[in-house]
């Protein structure tokens, strides 16, 4: 994968020919701005239903593997 | 060409007024999965029961005299990177096998709405990264036609499931050419709308600013129809464009008279010289309905290649951040937090989205940034100015979607480079956020199909599909 990866980055150097000084980029096709909704409740995803999908979930939260303090026990 | 299986828009027809029934129609469908699909492999899973309750429904509806919706009965399928509540969604990623959403995508509620019987869950590249279907981590997809042959990709399954008379239509995630060239490659038409003209809301996420849904037909009506079925604003993605739907199945009848067809003046290298002939052709039957043919050049095209490869893997680096192994899909226990991550994507992901991720990840590193991401970025403007100029020449630009038919499988996966070069057509639609549309235009080597691809500007899709109509019409 290491000389793939390498081969690709140089096929890309095909652009550092361009001069791309005076050219602002586009990161998005259209300028869409602070796109908002109305400020009314509706309702969510069904907690229960979310907490299925989840590889480990207890007391109605994702159980997640201790991240902190295993080096000192 | 002759259509091989019932259109859209004559199921809907024939239902409707009682000729056949909904059930009738889906035990045909589901009879010729039962007799292909093993050969093929179009589906990720095919969802029988509910589909037999839906089309029930649907029957029992018009015995009722209720009114029903403009798909009432047509059998679809979705590839699978878009969510269904409570049916399993994978992307065709292990990361996410098993993985069952709590929601519905938009698109699929509409289809719902419109009365569409949804049969089935389909193949594609693993988080749509490919151009052949190869890359699905439950093995490749045959081309219907042949096969021997790719279908396609990334969504593969979507357009041999029509092609193989599977699903009378379905939808497809085009993020490079992912609905266009799979269609082209199977025969099929295929739409890439203006970006923001179809909801992305529940649509797993690739490259956020590229991707678009769009759908797979027999037919140039039936792809309007469904355009009509599946567009318009929607306030649940914050990239939807605000206006109305355009109409499309009114246009398709008016024709080209007078209109400007931009051919490539420089065409790129690497096309195969069957496909090209079917081009000439192509500008000789839109010349013949009163079109004028313009000589137009897009300079930055052979650019756009390495912009795409960083802008869209650099997006997906990001995106697919979210696969951590705590809210849904798998986890590889190890006993800490930070070793987990690691763990769960080191087993999830296969060898092309692990590729993309590490491609994006460098292009967007402190270091690297201005020379990669930044860089990509400046192209792709380039590309916009290319096409606003070409624009002011013509109101659509013909080119083939791909530059080859259908290749054997296996042709390509060695060499990444060599298969990102299939879509050299398509991506640089996505790059500018425009509408494009692959059309069968007859056949090139081995007997394949070819197909042309009819570019706009944004919201240039009446144009486009009337375009798309006198092409269907001459072929």
């Amino acid at each position: 994968m290491t000389s793939q990866l390498s081969g690709m980055l140089d096929h890309f150097a095909d652009i550092d020919k361009l001069d791309l000084s005076n050219v602002a980029p586009l990161a998005q096709p259209f300028p869409l701005k602070n796109v908002f909704r109305e400020d009314v409740v509706v309702a969510g995803l069904d907690r229960d239903e979310v907490l299925a999908a989840a590889p480990a979930a207890e007391d109605g939260r994702f159980r997640v593997p201790p991240s902190l303090g295993l080096g000192e026990q | 060409m002759t259509q091989p299986f019932a259109t859209v828009v004559d199921i809907a027809a024939d239902i409707a007024s009682g000729k056949t029934s909904a059930v009738e129609v889906l035990e045909q469908h589901l009879a010729r999965i039962t007799e292909r699909e093993s050969d093929i492999h179009a589906f990720n899973l095919v969802t029988t029961e509910q589909a037999r309750a839906t089309a029930q429904q649907v029957d029992a509806d018009i015995k009722a005299g209720k009114p029903v919706g403009p798909l009432a009965g047509v059998p679809v399928a979705l590839k699978d990177n878009m969510c269904t509540r409570g049916i399993e969604t994978t992307c065709s990623s292990k990361i996410l096998e098993g993985w069952k959403p709590p929601y519905d995508a938009t698109v699929v509620t509409r289809l719902q709405q419109a009365g569409a019987v949804m049969v089935g869950k389909t193949n594609l590249d693993e988080f749509a990264m490919g151009s052949s279907t190869e890359n699905s981590a439950f093995g490749p997809t045959k081309n219907p036609l042949d096969t021997s042959r790719v279908p396609g990709g990334s969504s593969g399954g979507s357009a041999a499931a029509v092609a193989a008379g599977f699903a009378a239509v379905s939808l497809g995630s085009d993020t490079g050419g992912s609905i266009r060239q799979p269609a082209s490659l199977c025969g099929l038409v295929g739409v890439k709308p203006t970006y923001g003209l179809v909801s992305r809301q529940g649509i797993v996420a690739f490259a956020s600013s590229l991707d678009q849904v769009g759908p797979f037909t027999h037919t140039v009506a039936d792809a309007a129809l469904m355009m009509e079925v599946i567009g318009g604003h929607d306030p649940l993605d914050s990239t939807s464009l605000p206006q109305p739907m355009l109409s499309l199945t009114s246009v398709l009848g008016q024709g080209v008279k007078g209109m400007r067809i931009g051919r490539l003046a420089d065409m790129p290298d690497g096309c195969e010289p069957e496909v090209l002939a079917r081009m000439d052709a192509a500008y000789v039957a839109l010349q013949a309905a009163g079109a004028t043919i313009v000589d137009i050049s897009l300079p930055s095209l052979s650019y756009c290649l390495t912009a795409y490869y960083l802008v869209a893997p650099a997006e997906a680096s990001s995106n697919l951040a979210r696969y951590d192994g705590v809210r849904y899909g798998m986890r590889v226990e190890t006993g800490d937090l930070h070793s987990m991550y690691g763990a769960t994507r080191a087993a999830g992901f296969g060898a092309e989205v692990k590729r993309r991720i590490m491609l994006g990840t460098y292009a967007l590193s402190a270091g690297y940034f201005d020379a990669y991401y930044g860089k990509a970025l400046k192209v792709r403007r380039l590309i916009a100015n290319d096409f606003a100029a070409a624009y002011e020449k013509c109101d659509v630009i013909l080119t083939p979607t791909s530059p080859t038919v259908a290749f054997p499988l296996g042709d390509k996966t060695s060499d990444p480079l060599t298969m990102y070069l299939c879509d050299i057509f398509t991506i640089p639609t996505n790059l500018a956020g425009h509408a494009a549309m692959s059309v069968p235009f007859g056949t090139g080597a081995h007997n394949m199909p070819v197909g042309v691809q009819v570019l706009a500007p944004a919201l240039g899709e009446q144009t486009m599909f009337r375009v798309a109509a006198e092409l269907e019409r001459a072929s």
